[in-house]
């Protein structure tokens, strides 16, 4: 255990080095005889769930962590949180261990958990921050200012008194993070905030937590199965599978080193026959219609519609970026 | 019924997976048995006989009452869940097979169960207090009364579960019930414990035939009273059935009034 | 620190109640049901001690005052701690990781983050029959040893629930051994020596419980005084250690059912 690295992090929140889990899993037969044996023998087998990842995350910094089920993400989250002990590694959580110091780091993390809520389901959600404030030992005052400013910020003045098992799924995320930010923590892990919630409302969410990572400057570390909201959300992502980084940067550059494709539809109002050059692909093709991929750093946008006009009147044009979806499968099915 | 034999089979499946359990279960019911030989002894205080039943007879029959209730049977949780979620609305066209469903899986868990632990519960009382006169062909009468009161027990369970319509949480409704099966349905005591007149009104009461009877039966086989008490839980069944259907059909009722 | 903990559970209390509140009828219903169940029992025991009037030195009031103890210890300890009986549960289904999370120890936590509405229904009767049953005089020491009764309750129910980090499924165990000794623990301790008195006051402590509450009421001695406030110590610390193992036991994530 690192002495000295509530110094040497000060830059970053969390510091992971050479994480490596395991798990063993009773192995049971299938049938009648099998369900007898295991009463008096068990058989086990082995499970490599995180297998040497290593990253840091910089305070202030909004990361998405995705991965396909089973990748490792909810055992690295809860390595972080110092739920679970790793076997090996070196872990630096805000200058603390999680394992040794987990009711002081408490103290300094939120957790949301999309499937797990903590509000108390049958009293309206100003109960459960009234007992959160007691569990964090919030002062009094400062607690009441805490309150008030995050009720604004998240819009729930309105239904504050409401029991939670009235509100719309949108309305208990947006109280589940209030509650895991009164204590004003420096680190939030938010698990799924937006499953099963409408477009509007995921919208409204995450328009929320860029506020929030705006104006409380929380380090944010966030696992979703929907890239739009990593897409929307988050600058930087590490990306997990069979329990490696896979990929551990930008968005930006994610895009442009995996797949450099823009999907280009257009209509046209003149019979469509062939179009051939260097950079495209068509992937469909009708008498008035055709669908094409767009590889930008063979031939620009505005080169390709230029080619395009010249041969052919348009009468629709739609042009889209590739769904960070495809990329990441494309890099799932690579690594 | 084919259907039913499978649904008994997979529930068997079920238990065995929860190995540990399943064993401290049977020990626990040992523990009570002990616990009532001491109390009975130091009741008799040195006496032979009492109403009929001596310590031996005594420890017998509480072994098949206690055999019986606490085979246990999770119907009402099921019911009252279907109830809550509204699943049970799908079950609107079939009341028979989902009756007949819960009845077979309830059965086949509490005979399973009933079995287990009297063998298991058997061999304490025979090292407890020995054994006592009975005929080996009286056995299968016994058994048969045995299991007509678990399918009296199911029934009368299953009104108290569908009181879920109008109540959010019977649970309490089944304490109750237990309360009454321990008292004046006989498990703890025999009824002829109790003074004249409670004695006579437990025994025509339907709780005691859903585990005096049998036991007494049991320890006291005549033929007389084996008719007469199979014939009687018939009846109770049948009137059972009778008011569970009429419950349901006035909570379904009730559930589409309610569009819930 | 105790004043923390004492605070910390007194807020989760008022919190609880709230929730009581939010469901009045239910926490009525719930409340009065336990009341009649423990009236059903006195009604019980007045008939058995009618016919047998004294079990070893031990006859009705003794009886009485043995129920008053377990009532009132049994609901007190479901008022402040609800949980108590849903241990095994809590870890076996990863609510664990909830109350890991946040900063307040998690045993307490879980402990006292639930309230049964029907443990105010003992409370109230237990109190009530102690008052009747109790000489007035000696109501504080009653007071005193039931509060030694919580913490054994409380204790063998951490040792139970805790199993589940060691034993798979070991929910169905843990309630069955903590609802054995609740019922062990309702019955006349006078009728038991020997072995099975040894064990009552060992492995299973119910003789801790209510009966030697009891005897030290009737009459009083220092001997035994101490052997119980030694006996709830011990078994407290034990629980304790048992229950942090088990944390590091699921902290080390090799548990049968952890949820990757």
């Amino acid at each position: 255990m690192e002495k000295n690295s509530g110094g040497a992090s000060m830059e970053n929140a969390i510091e992971l080095k050479n994480l490596v889990k395991k798990f063993k899993t009773k192995q049971k037969e299938a049938g009648l005889s099998g369900s007898f044996k295991s009463l008096f023998k068990s058989k086990y087998k082995e499970l490599t769930a995180v297998d040497n990842i290593s990253f840091n995350l910089k305070r202030g910094e909004v990361v998405g962590f995705i991965g396909p089920n089973g990748a490792g993400k909810s055992t690295t989250i809860k390595i972080l949180s110092g739920i679970l002990f790793p076997d090996s590694g070196k872990i630096n959580v805000l200058g603390m261990s999680p394992q040794k110091d987990r009711k002081k780091l408490a103290y300094k993390i939120g957790c949301v958990f999309g499937q797990k809520p903590q509000l108390w389901y049958h009293l309206p959600a100003i109960d459960t921050f009234n007992l959160f404030s007691k569990i964090y030992e919030l002062d009094d005052k400062e607690y009441k200012k805490r309150l008030d400013y995050l009720v604004k910020m998240f819009e729930v003045e309105d239904i504050l008194n409401t029991p939670v098992r009235k509100l719309s799924l949108g309305q208990r995320m947006r109280c589940e993070i209030v509650a895991s930010m009164l204590h004003k923590p420096e680190i939030l892990f938010l698990d799924e905030p937006t499953i099963g919630l409408d477009i509007v409302a995921k919208q409204k969410i995450r328009e929320l937590i860029l506020d929030l990572n705006k104006k409380e400057k929380v380090t944010i570390l966030l696992t979703s199965h929907d890239t739009q909201d990593i897409e929307h959300l988050c600058e930087r992502i590490i990306i997990i599978n069979h329990g490696r980084v896979v990929y551990d940067g930008s968005i930006e550059k994610l895009q442009k080193d995996y797949l450099n494709t823009k999907i280009v539809s257009v209509k046209f109002s003149s019979e469509f026959k062939e179009f051939n050059v260097e950079g495209i692909k068509i992937i469909s093709s009708n008498k008035y219609s055709a669908e094409f991929e767009v590889y930008t750093d063979k031939i620009s946008i505005q080169k390709f519609i230029d080619s395009l006009i010249k041969k052919y009147a348009i009468l629709d044009i739609t042009i889209s970026g590739t769904p960070i979806e495809e990329v990441i499968t494309k890099i799932y099915g690579e690594k | 019924m084919k259907k039913y034999f499978e649904i008994g089979k997979i529930n068997l499946m079920n238990n065995f997976a929860y190995s540990g359990e399943f064993f401290l279960k049977s020990g626990f019911i040992l523990v009570v048995l002990f616990i009532f030989v001491n109390i009975w002894k130091a009741a008799y205080a040195g006496k032979e006989i009492i109403d009929g039943f001596t310590i031996a007879m005594i420890m017998w029959y509480m072994l098949l009452t206690e055999s019986i209730v606490t085979s246990g049977s999770t119907v009402i949780k099921e019911v009252n869940a279907d109830i809550q979620s509204g699943g049970i609305a799908y079950q609107l066209n079939k009341p028979y097979s989902y009756i007949g469903y819960y009845l077979s899986k309830s059965i086949s868990y509490k005979a399973l169960g009933c079995l287990i632990t009297f063998i298991i519960g058997s061999v304490l009382v025979y090292f407890l207090v020995g054994k006592i006169d009975i005929d080996i062909l009286t056995i299968p009468l016994v058994i048969l009364t045995v299991i007509l009161a678990l399918i009296l027990d199911f029934f009368m369970l299953l009104c108290i579960a569908l009181v879920a319509f109008w109540f959010e949480d019977t649970t309490a409704l089944r304490w109750i019930y237990d309360k009454i099966l321990f008292t004046i349905g006989g498990m703890l005591v025999p009824l002829e414990i109790f003074p004249d007149w409670l004695e006579k009104t437990s025994s025509v009461l339907p709780f005691s035939f859903a585990v005096y009877q049998p036991a007494k039966l049991f320890v006291q086989f005549s033929m007389e009273r084996f008719v007469q008490v199979a014939a009687i839980q018939i009846a109770y069944i049948s009137i059972f059935v009778v008011i569970a259907i009429l419950i349901y059909k006035k909570g379904i009722g009730r559930v589409n009034v309610n569009g819930g | 620190m105790a004043v923390n903990y004492i605070k910390f559970i007194w807020e989760y209390f008022k919190i609880n109640l709230q929730s009581a509140m939010e469901y009045k009828a239910n926490f009525i219903t719930q409340a009065t049901f336990m009341i009649l169940n423990d009236i059903i029992w006195v009604i019980f025991w007045s008939i058995f001690f009618a016919k047998f009037p004294v079990l070893n030195e031990w006859g009705f009031k003794e009886m009485m005052t043995m129920m008053a103890t377990i009532t009132f210890s049994w609901g007190f300890v479901g008022i402040f701690f609800g949980n108590f009986r849903y241990l095994a549960e809590v870890i076996r289904e990863g609510q664990l990781d909830f109350y890991l999370t946040l900063p307040k120890e998690e045993l307490t936590h879980i402990l006292i983050s639930k309230s049964k509405f029907d443990a105010f229904g003992d409370v109230l009767f237990g109190l009530i029959l102690a008052i009747l049953v109790v000489p007035l005089a000696k109501l504080p020491l009653f007071f005193f040893l039931t509060m030694n009764s919580c913490i054994i309750i409380l204790g063998f129910a951490i040792i139970l629930g805790s199993l589940s980090f060691y034993l798979g499924s070991a929910t169905e165990a843990a309630n069955q051994g903590l609802m054995s000794t609740l019922s062990i623990a309702s019955y006349p301790f006078s009728a038991f020596s020997g072995y099975t008195k040894f064990i009552l006051l060992t492995i299973i402590p119910a003789g801790f419980i209510t009966g030697i509450p009891v005897e030290l009421i009737r009459n009083f001695n220092w001997p035994q005084m101490i052997w119980m406030m030694l006996c709830a110590v011990t078994i407290f610390t034990i629980a304790i250690k048992i229950f942090k193992k088990g944390i590091k036991k699921y902290e080390s994530g090799n548990l049968i059912n952890v949820r990757l």
